[in-house]
C-alpha cells in the first residue's frame, strides 16, 4: 500500500496509523458468480433469505449476476462477509469475497 | 409422471419406471465423490486469489458443509426407499380425478345428453371384469388406465359430439327442446325407437357410472394394493418438511452432473445438442430441475 504521507525523519509513527485507518476503512465485498446450473428463481430466494432483499432487489442482483457473470450483493466488514459467503456456499452459490478496489 | 402438491407435502404418482430411477439415482448423482463435482459443490471462497485462506476455509469451514449436505442427501435417501408401486388412487385434483369429476358432471346431465351418448357410446366398448375379485392385479391396473383413457376421449369427443347433436336437432315446427328426437339431420326418430335409444344411452351411462364406482371400491378395499413385481407406475411421498432437503439434494445433483460434463449456459439454453452421457445428464439437469422449481413455489429455505 502506498503511504498516504512520505515519511520524514522520525515520523513513522504517523504513517503507520495512517495505514491502520486506510485499511480497515477499505470494505470486503461478497460477490455471487453466474453458472449455468442454478435456477434463477432459486438464487432470487437465496438473496431474500440470506440478505434480507426484498423479491425486486433479490431479482435485480439476480439478473446481473446472470447477464454479467458476477454481482456485488454485500460491502462491509470481512468477518461478515466471510459469513454470508458460508451462507452462500450452504445453499451452493457461486460466492467469494473479496477486497473492495 | 403427476407431481400432487397437498397439505402434507408432495406425492409423484404415475411414474413411469425410468421416471422412478431418475429418482432413485439422485443421491448418487449428488455425491462429491469426482474432483470436478467436489470442486464445484466445494468453491473456493476467493477465486483462489488467497491461497491462505481457501485453505483456513478447507479446514474449518468445508467440514461443516460437507456435514450439512450429507443430512440432506441422507433425509432424501430416506424418502426415496418410500418408492412404491402407484395406487391407482384418486388423489384430490389428479388428473384421474379431474376426468372422474368431469364425468359426473356429464351424468347429472344425463337426460339433455342421452342422444350424445348414442354418438359417443359406441367409442366406449367397455367390458368390465366381472366375478374375479382379486383378478391379476396388472391386468386390473390395465383396465383401469383403459376407462381412464376412455373417459378422456369421452371429454374430447364430448364437444363434436354435442355440436353435432346441436346441428342435427331441429324439429319441424322449429321448436326448441332437449328431447333426443333425431339420430342424424334432418330425421326424426319415431317414438319406440326413440325410447330404444334413451335406453341404450342409459344403459351406457349407468355401466360407465358402475366402473367409476368400481374403481373407488377396489382402491378403497385394497384390490389395488401395491406390488412392486408386477405394475409398471410408481408413486412416491414427500413430507413438506422435507422440502428444503429436497431442493438442496436437488441442487446438488444438478450442480455435481453439471460440473462433471462440463455443461455451459448454452446447453442448459437448449442451443446445443448432446448425445451420450452428456446428453443424458442434461437431461438429468432439467428433470430434477423441474421438480425444484415445484418444491421452490411452497418451501422456505
Amino acid at each position: 500500500m502506498k503511504p498516504m504521507f512520505a515519511a520524514t525523519g522520525g515520523d513513522v509513527l504517523t504513517e503507520e496509523e495512517v495505514q491502520t485507518e486506510e485499511a480497515l476503512d477499505i470494505p470486503w465485498n461478497v460477490i455471487v458468480h453466474n453458472d449455468p446450473i442454478n435456477l434463477m428463481e432459486y438464487v432470487s430466494k437465496v438473496f431474500m433469505k440470506v440478505l434480507g432483499f426484498s423479491r425486486q432487489k433479490a431479482e435485480i442482483h439476480m439478473l446481473e449476476v446472470h447477464l454479467k457473470g458476477r454481482s456485488i450483493v454485500w460491502s462491509g466488514a470481512r468477518e461478515r462477509a466471510e459469513a454470508y459467503v458460508q451462507e452462500f456456499h450452504s445453499h451452493l452459490l457461486l460466492a467469494t469475497i473479496a477486497k473492495a478496489r | 409422471m403427476e407431481i400432487l402438491t397437498t397439505d402434507s407435502g408432495w406425492v409423484f404418482d404415475e411414474m413411469s419406471p425410468f421416471i422412478a430411477e431418475l429418482l432413485r439415482i439422485l443421491p448418487a448423482c449428488a455425491a462429491p465423490e469426482d474432483d470436478a463435482a467436489r470442486k464445484r459443490i466445494f468453491s473456493s471462497p476467493t477465486s483462489g486469489d488467497e491461497p491462505e485462506a481457501d485453505d483456513d476455509w478447507r479446514e474449518y469451514v468445508e467440514p461443516d458443509l460437507r456435514e450439512l449436505f450429507k443430512t440432506h442427501v441422507d433425509v432424501v435417501t430416506a424418502d426415496l426407499r418410500g418408492i412404491r408401486a402407484s395406487e391407482v388412487s384418486l388423489h384430490p385434483g389428479s388428473v384421474r380425478d379431474r376426468t372422474v369429476k368431469s364425468y359426473s358432471g356429464l351424468l347429472a346431465k344425463l337426460p339433455s345428453l342421452t342422444h350424445l351418448g348414442l354418438i359417443v357410446g359406441g367409442r366406449l366398448p367397455l367390458q368390465p371384469p366381472e366375478g374375479r375379485p382379486r383378478e391379476d392385479l396388472v391386468k386390473r391396473i390395465e383396465f383401469i388406465r383403459r376407462i381412464v383413457s376412455e373417459l378422456h376421449e369421452f371429454e374430447k369427443q364430448r364437444d363434436v359430439a354435442l355440436d353435432q347433436f346441436l346441428s342435427s336437432f331441429c324439429p319441424a315446427d322449429g321448436e326448441s327442446t332437449l328431447l333426443p328426437l333425431s339420430d342424424k339431420p334432418g330425421r326424426l326418430l319415431d317414438p319406440p325407437e326413440r325410447s330404444k335409444a334413451v335406453q341404450h344411452a342409459l344403459k351406457r351411462f349407468q355401466a360407465l357410472g358402475k366402473f367409476r364406482h368400481k374403481i373407488k371400491e377396489s382402491v378403497a378395499t385394497g384390490d389395488l394394493s401395491t406390488n412392486p413385481q408386477s405394475v409398471e407406475a410408481f408413486a412416491l411421498s414427500i413430507p413438506a418438511e422435507n422440502g428444503r432437503a429436497w431442493i438442496h439434494t436437488l441442487n446438488q445433483a444438478r450442480l455435481a452432473l453439471g460440473a462433471r460434463h462440463d455443461v455451459t449456459d448454452d446447453d442448459t439454453a437448449g442451443q446445443r445438442h448432446h448425445g451420450g452421457e452428456k446428453g443424458f445428464a442434461i437431461m438429468q439437469i432439467d428433470f430434477y430441475g423441474m421438480i425444484l422449481s415445484v418444491m421452490l413455489g411452497r418451501t422456505e429455505l
